[in-house]
């Protein structure tokens, strides 16, 4: 693979000297284009990966991380860890295109017919089938099994009590169960 | 294997499919884009506030500074009188009554403390003129032609005495006279609790005008001194004088040399007289075309019937017996000048205003005058017929 060109001045003054630790920046000392710059490279796939579980589209998963990173650039040196912050926004920018898309859905005149689209149930394979999940339910199951969050974290990030999660990860697993079995 | 452990595999398996490569580059364009965005929107955000503290700001300001003015001078962009005095003694509400109004319409030039050009004291009634250049081109309504639009100055007349006041406003347009130009801007009469009347003439002439000289019926003679364009002529009538007495007002060099002349009637009353309408600086001159005052006999040689009193009187009385002044009589002028001329057969009732009787031969007169039904001056032609009567045609 090509080696990635970084081109730091167009991303603003540098506000502070690189400090990076082992597990990523380091808190009080974080700041700066290049630290910005490793957080980036070293978080980009991962929540691209994220994304496109939660969405099933590569393109539009690296779409919405691109634009998550974006957010997190004017507030990366104030966050306490940019790491959940920026997973907090990729997940809200997920549910808002479905949330758009969904109204813009309601909106279009219904003047053709579906024909030829496979059917998402009928693949099989389970990552499929969870789109089919209304997206509170998949979201809270994506990151308990995916990204290996506690119920507590999730309920955080999904802006709902933890007892609130185990119900969406309940039914959603019951649900991805019925659709497997038909 | 558990449902769960297969969901997790089959996860992070669909995740690691994906090979995302970092695209810095396009990062870097989104963030600077970003960042304009908000840029303007913070600029958006402030402009508004901007706009919104300047509307306050304004309204406030041009509160502050047109409501005194119009207070304190009482006059109005209008060519015309705000307020007077009737022959009674009593002061009566300006004609048209909107004339305030509409100086809150059209606040365009503003009319802050006024320089007075011409003081006079005359038997306890003060006189003063003042003239103010308005800040914006004009365009002067009044008479029938159309010239452009020119710079032009307020010219406020105020006649004032403990009790009653009188006075009146007019918009010159400055261009319009010639240098030995000589041209009535105001005149009325002031009653006085003794009886009689101080009447006042106050008039625009050009710049080789040194004072203008005006001479009664009964041959006092009045003289007042060009100041800034200006001159002002007052005086004091018994009360048995006749109120449709006609003067004659030359307009002299220093040295005493004739420019200009032309009869008025002796303090008549107040009139509402052309419309000024505002023109911002940077309407084009074609826009901005106007109808000037009636000619005038600016800078014309003198020249009159032998007995040009008489002459200018006859000419008053002769709108009363044309056809359309027949139809719609109103006023009292003409009745006065009937019993005053000897000769004349005008009527009970006017319809017209005169303002001034221009000879232009011994045998030819111009008339500028304006039905009552009218805001607008216009000129006549009077001519001296067979019978040794003079006619105006309309």
């Amino acid at each position: 693979m090509a080696p990635i060109e970084l081109r730091l001045e167009q991303w603003g003054p540098a506000a502070g000297e690189l400090a990076v630790s082992e597990q990523g920046l380091e808190k009080g000392r974080r700041g700066g284009t290049r630290a910005f710059e490793a957080f980036y490279l070293e978080n980009f796939s991962r929540l691209v990966g994220l994304a496109l579980v939660l969405t099933g589209s590569k393109e539009l998963a690296e779409d919405l991380v691109q634009d998550s990173f974006v957010r997190l650039h004017r507030h990366f040196d104030s966050v306490e860890a940019p790491d959940r912050y920026v997973r907090q926004i990729v997940v809200n920018a997920c549910r808002s295109h479905f949330r758009r898309a969904g109204r813009e859905r309601s909106k279009r005149p219904l003047l053709y017919v579906v024909d030829g689209v496979t059917d998402a149930s009928s693949s099989g394979e389970l990552a499929d089938v969870l789109l089919t999940l209304p997206y509170r339910q998949r979201a809270a199951i994506v990151l308990r099994f995916y990204s290996d969050l506690s119920e507590a974290e999730i309920a955080e990030l999904l802006g709902c009590r933890p007892g609130t999660v185990g119900s969406l990860i309940h039914r959603g697993l019951e649900r991805l169960r019925r659709e497997l079995e038909k | 294997m558990r449902f769960e452990d297969e969901l997790s595999r089959q996860l992070r398996a669909r995740a690691s499919s994906a090979r995302a490569v970092p695209d810095a580059e396009d990062l870097a364009t989104r963030i600077r884009l970003r960042s304009r965005r908000m840029e303007r929107r913070q600029q958006m955000v402030l402009m508004s506030a901007a706009l919104v503290l300047a509307a306050s700001l304004g309204g406030l300001v041009g509160a502050v500074a047109t409501v005194p003015a119009v207070r304190t001078a009482s006059v109005s962009p209008l060519r015309g009188v705000t307020g007077g005095a009737d022959r009674t003694g009593g002061t009566v509400a300006p004609k048209g009554g909107s004339h305030i109004e509409r100086a809150k319409i059209l606040p365009s030039y503003t009319v802050p403390s006024r320089p007075v050009v011409v003081s006079l004291d005359v038997a306890g009634v003060t006189v003063e003129a003042s003239r103010r250049s308005l800040s914006y081109p004009v365009a002067v309504t009044a008479g029938s032609r159309q010239v452009a639009c020119s710079s032009a100055a307020l010219v406020t007349t105020t006649v004032a005495r403990p009790g009653s006041f009188a006075g009146g406003a007019a918009v010159v347009g400055l261009p319009v006279l010639s240098p030995g130009g000589l041209e009535i801007v105001d005149s009325g009469a002031l009653p006085l609790p003794t009886g009689g009347v101080v009447w006042w003439l106050t008039a625009a002439v050009g710049s080789s005008v040194a004072r203008v000289a005006a001479q009664l019926p009964g041959g006092q003679i009045v003289t007042g001194r060009a100041t800034a364009g200006l001159v002002v002529l007052a005086g004091a009538e018994p009360a048995d004088a006749s109120a449709a007495s006609v003067m004659s007002a030359v307009a002299e060099t220093a040295q005493g040399g004739t420019l200009s002349s032309l009869w008025t009637p002796v303090g008549a009353a107040p009139y509402p007289d052309g419309e000024a309408v505002n023109q911002s600086p940077g309407a084009a001159a074609a826009s901005c075309s106007t109808v000037s005052m009636p000619s005038s006999p600016s800078g014309r040689p003198v020249v009159s019937p032998s007995d040009p009193a008489l002459a200018a009187a006859q000419v008053i009385a002769s709108l009363e017996t044309t056809p359309a002044a027949s139809a719609t009589k109103g006023g009292d002028f003409f009745s006065d000048a009937e019993s005053a001329v000897p000769g004349l057969t005008a009527g009970a009732e006017a319809p017209f205003a005169v303002r001034q009787v221009s000879f232009l031969s011994g045998t030819r007169a111009d008339v500028v005058y304006r039905p009552l039904t009218s805001s607008v001056w216009q000129v006549a032609r009077a001519a001296l017929g067979t019978g040794g009567r003079w006619t105006v045609t309309l």
